[in-house]
């Protein structure tokens, strides 16, 4: 029930390689046994993959043996997680009450037709994904938007344009 | 202890208690929706907001706000309902309207509330979910729709049960109670998160638009499958069972209840169930007869074989799931009436076994511990019990001691199974080195002084033989042996030597070779050098495998033992039954299962009457069981169903189940509690107990007791252990026997075992006994899983859908070496036999073993093994 209901979702197609397999493997049975070790092995096997799909779960579930949903659930619990390849640069805006009356919503709209991907979706050269977030604590600057680690502030639709356009 | 008013009441209550509690304490009433006694506090949805003077003005929650020294708190002021009212408001803005045809209508805490509160209208509107509805899973129907996000379900699941397969997804406004990628649920089944909902997102599938919840009536009864003992609420509407439920005030279970439990209960109402006796004709088929004649026959049978060649060629077997009044009369019929001592049950083959070893160290063939040390102790050591499959709810309380209170717990298991990850130590050793692991702990313990050495040489005889044996039990040795490491030899010598409460839990039924009476003594010898047993809050716990295995051997269905655990040898013990039931017994002891089982074959036993016993699946080698009562003169099968064992019969008896009877088990703890009978009997049937004695009649001797209640009374005048235990005073709680107090406490051998007389008998084993053949090459592991118990389990068939049979477990290893991938075909061949199976993966078995359970009719593991008490060996290959 992660989503919203707007049919199929445009999703970057992307295999765990082997080495990947072997080092998620070494990452699991580095935690195993040790209490309280799920987020960051969840962390670390992000890191290396880029995301955590479903095969994956299943193999950290097993070696940590912890129930799939559980495992499941902690990932969606958390915005840091994600369950489908991002791209390059991870695109937020904010929709938080301060921002979304300063106009992040139309933003949105702009924004995605300019990158012709929706909300939680990545374009197909993996370069941008575009996601939403409630207040990131700037509110002082709304509208707010963070690519990747930098947040930008007091924009307007053309200038989040320009911006994202830097990230390669 | 703190004093606190509420809502003008003055109330004590202990340090660190919350406001709730106190509240409770105080008899005043409030409100929730995320609190439960059985689990951690929570404090997410508010409902049992209340006021306190000391904090003016602000309403905070009761459940997770400790209560302090003198203060005022008021929990129905205007304010507050106007909280609570607004809170439900917003419930309802969500929560769909469909009263009506919710399983929940009528016992749904929203739908209370929603009354109690007079919410007519709501202030608030928005859309409602729409999240599809799970109709797919088995067992439980979860609508998230309906959901009020107290987290309950996921909470008893991960807390209590200690599997977390559902849990909170997604965050913020998207939160709901789900699994990963909204699959149906791949869990255990048990039904905890639909017992513990509170409004009707999780439903039982069983009960679905079947009746309303308030035309059933409830019924307070004892489960029969496992010796927990757990206590179940029948949903009784006309004259079937529609739903089981826990009551979490009653019960050694407190509402916890397991898949068997909740929801194995559809045998009973099976169309296969027999409703009429069968006797064979002359042409061998099994035909209906009325009652009479088949008493005539059975009684004829028997008569005819006592006369022509004497009262010890026949023989009787009972299953330790018939009530202890029953148990009682079956062997007051085969002594008195028959008289003989040819008596034994299944449990005969472990249970026992475990216990015999148990009363020679200890003196009593019965555990000195209850499920609550269990759930209290600081140490807890499972060995060779896979306790969270065969006594799920005893693993609950392992899991909540650990989880919650930090118990230490250890395991020692040939494989890997569920308990292994909460276990502090885990000892994952060689199948079948139990006893050299043990010996090796008790090398370990003496030889580094950690022992009682007070209650050894004050109350303890055979320290010096015990210390003399198990010197070689070196380190080195051990671990070659059974591949255990020696700081983990001590860790757990020094775990179960240096802590107060130190429990150690053994299942029955798990044994590779039948050492069961060794491993019981040297768990004795263990749990007498550190000193646990005779300490309140430890002792040992043997876990029989059906619901009344210890009242089976308390009720004497055994070769050797009367009631009571007299033995019959014993002139003074034999002589008072004798003046009782006024005839003579024989003073020899008779013969156990397997040896009537071997005499049949070699015609030294001629008659047979099996009570609820199915040998033909549940015994070793099955072609020697067939060709033993094939080789009878006569055999009478008393049982629920047609059974295998039942089609070879001369005269068939049908039964009453357990919902249709009342009388007592006792459980592991030795507590007797009361079956209350919830239906009227399949027509057709009678219960065990009206069997035997109409069968006893027609025999010529009358037993003069024909209702549970007067043989109960005859049982206390008999069996001083039992004088207490009186249908009067069985309350709720049941009685424990042999324990002062009406059955409050359980100190059986009494403090520092001054109450028995305690020994220490040194055991070992033939370790050569273990070694592969080289045409065999595979350890062969019988025994039982999760959603089944006995045979009777699989004529439940909503338990055979999450639970179907068919395969044969084996390692990742061995699977690779043998080039066979999950679900292929195979046959499973010993020396005895071969069966057709599918092969079942599993990373937790280990490399050289494989495992097979028993209860399937249609997969006769036992056409593999032997009774000869070694272990059996396979090979397999390709189907
Ligand atoms: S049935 Fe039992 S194991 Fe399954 S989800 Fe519910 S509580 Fe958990
Ligand atoms: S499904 Fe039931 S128990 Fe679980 S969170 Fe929702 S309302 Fe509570
Ligand atoms: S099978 Fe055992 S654990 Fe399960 S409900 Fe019955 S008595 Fe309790
Ligand atoms: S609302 Fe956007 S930063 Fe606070
Ligand atoms: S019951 Fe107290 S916050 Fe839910």
């Amino acid at each position: 029930m992660a989503g919203e209901s707007s049919g199929k979702k445009k999703v970057v197609e992307k295999e765990i390689t082997p080495e990947e397999w072997g080092e998620i493997d070494q990452i699991i049975a580095d935690h195993r046994d040790k209490p309280g070790s799920l987020i960051p092995v969840l962390q670390q096997v992000q890191d290396i993959c880029g995301f955590l799909p479903e095969e994956v779960q299943n193999r950290i579930a097993e070696g940590l043996d912890v129930h799939p949903s559980y495992v499941y659930g902690v990932i969606t619990f958390y915005s840091f997680f994600t369950l489908v390849p991002r791209g390059r640069n991870v695109v937020r805006l904010c929709m938080g009450t301060a921002c979304y009356v300063q106009g992040t919503n139309k933003m949105l709209g702009k924004l995605k037709q300019n990158l012709g991907i929706d909300v939680e979706e990545t374009t197909e050269d993996m370069r941008y994904s575009l996601e939403t977030v409630r207040c990131l604590g700037a509110c002082g600057l709304a509208p707010v938007m963070v690519v990747n680690q930098d947040t930008h502030g007091l924009l307007n639709i053309d200038k989040a344009i320009e911006i994202v356009k830097e990230y390669e | 202890m703190l004093s606190l008013t509420i809502d003008e009441r003055e109330v004590d209550v202990k340090e660190g208690a919350t406001i709730l509690e106190a509240a409770e304490a105080a008899g005043v009433y409030v409100p929730t929706f995320c609190y439960h006694k059985r689990l951690m506090p929570f404090g997410a949805c508010r409902m049992c907001v209340v006021e306190v003077e000391q904090m003016k003005g602000r309403l905070v929650p009761s459940c997770s706000t400790p209560a302090t020294n003198g203060m005022v708190i008021h929990t129905n002021t205007a304010e507050v309902r106007k909280a609570r009212k607004t809170l439900l408001e917003l419930l309802l803005v969500h929560h769909p309207l469909d009263c009506p045809v919710c399983d929940k209508g009528g016992e749904c805490k929203l739908q209370d509330l929603v009354y109690e509160y007079e919410l007519t209208e709501n202030r608030f509107q928005d859309s409602k979910f729409g999240y599809p509805v799970d109709y797919y899973s088995p067992l439980i129907e979860r609508n998230t729709n309906r959901c009020v996000l107290c987290g309950m379900c996921a909470r008893v699941c991960d807390e209590v049960v200690g599997v977390a397969a559902i849990s909170f997804v997604d965050r913020g406004f998207k939160t709901v109670i789900g699994t990963n990628f909204e699959r149906v649920l791949n869990c255990e089944f048990c039904g905890e998160c639909v017992n513990i909902c509170p409004v009707g997102a999780l439903t039982d599938k069983l009960f679905k638009y079947k009746a309303r919840s308030w035309e059933l009536k409830k019924v307070n009864t004892i489960c029969s499958y496992c010796s927990t003992g757990c206590t179940l609420t029948l949903g009784i509407k006309g004259n079937s069972i529609y739903r089981i439920i826990g009551d979490d005030t009653i019960g050694v279970n407190k509402g916890s209840l397991c898949a068997k439990g909740r929801f194995g209960y559809q045998y009973i109402t099976s169309p296969e169930r027999m409703n009429s006796p069968l006797i064979k004709n002359e042409a061998g088929e099994l035909v209906r007869v009325t009652w009479e004649e088949a008493l005539e026959r059975a009684a004829k049978g028997f008569t005819e074989v006592k006369e022509k060649r004497g009262a010890e060629h026949i023989g009787g077997i009972c299953s330790d799931r018939l009530t202890n009044e029953e148990v009682y009369l079956f062997q007051k019929f085969m002594r008195a009436a028959l008289g003989t001592n040819n008596i034994d049950h299944a449990g005969g083959f472990s249970y026992s076994g475990l216990l015999k070893g148990f009363k020679s160290s200890l003196g009593y063939a019965a555990n000195d511990i209850t499920l609550n040390d269990v759930r209290c102790a600081d140490v807890i050591f499972v060995v060779r019990s896979n306790l969270s499959e065969t006594h799920p709810v005893i693993g609950y309380q392992v899991n909540m001691a650990v989880k919650r209170d930090e118990s230490q717990l250890i395991v020692a298991s040939d494989k890997t199974i569920k308990l292994n990850k909460l276990a502090a130590v885990s000892l994952t050793h060689k199948p079948g080195t139990e006893i050299v692991l043990l010996n090796g702990l008790i090398q370990a313990i003496i030889s580094e002084n950690l022992y009682d050495k007070e209650l050894v040489s004050s109350s303890t005889e055979g320290f010096e033989q015990l210390k003399a044996k198990t010197a070689r039990y070196g380190f080195d040795y051990v671990e070659k042996i059974t591949g255990i490491k020696e700081d983990k030899i001590r860790e757990t010598a020094r775990l179960l030597s240096q802590n107060k409460k130190v429990c150690i839990l053994v299942s029955a039924g798990l044994g590779i070779i039948s050492d069961d009476e060794k491993l019981a003594q040297a768990v004795a010898n263990l749990a007498m050098l550190t000193g646990m047993v005779g300490r309140k809050g430890s002792g040992i716990g043997f876990l029989g495998e059906k619901c009344n295995s210890q009242g089976t051997l308390d009720m004497g269905a055994l070769p050797h033992l009367l009631p009571g655990f007299e033995e019959v040898s014993d002139e003074k013990a034999r002589n008072a039954f004798e003046e009782a039931w006024k005839t003579s017994i024989p003073s020899q002891p008779g013969q156990s299962a397997l040896e009537m089982f071997e005499g049949a074959e070699k015609g030294s036993i001629n008659a047979l009457y099996l009570v609820g016993e199915n040998p033909v699946v549940s015994y070793p080698d099955t072609a020697q069981t067939i060709k033993a009562l094939e080789s009878l003169d006569f055999l009478v099968v008393q049982d629920l169903f047609l059974t295998p064992t039942a089609k070879c019969a001369d005269v068939v008896l049908p039964a009453a189940s357990f919902a249709e009877k009342s009388g007592t088990y006792t459980n592991f703890e030795r507590r007797v509690q009361k079956l209350n009978c919830g239906l009227n009997k399949l027509e057709g049937v009678k219960t065990d107990l009206e069997i035997f004695g109409e069968l006893s009649l027609k025999m010529g001797y009358e037993m003069n007791t024909s209702t549970p209640d007067e043989v109960m009374k005859e049982i206390g005048t008999l069996v001083p252990l039992y004088t207490e235990v009186n249908y009067s005073r069985l309350g709720e709680e049941g009685i424990v026997w042999g324990s002062p107090n009406g059955g409050k406490e359980t100190t059986l051998y009494g403090e520092k075992l001054s109450k028995v007389k305690a020994r220490f008998i040194p055991v070992e084993v033939d370790e050569a006994m273990l070694e592969p053949d080289k045409d065999y090459p595979l350890l062969l592991l019988v025994g039982s899983v999760l959603f089944h118990s006995g045979s009777l389990s699989t004529k439940s068939p909503e338990l055979d859908q999450v639970g179907p049979g068919g395969w044969v477990a084996m390692s990742m290893e061995d699977a690779r070496d043998y080039q066979l991938t999950d679900g292929q075909p195979v046959f499973v061949r010993s020396k005895r036999g071969e069966i057709a199976l599918k092969v079942k993966i599993n990373k937790k078995q280990t490399k050289g073993t494989v495992f097979i359970p028993y209860h399937f009719e249609s997969q006769p593991v036992n056409t593999l093994t032997s009774k000869d008490l070694r272990p059996t060996f396979v090979e397999i290959r390709k189907g």
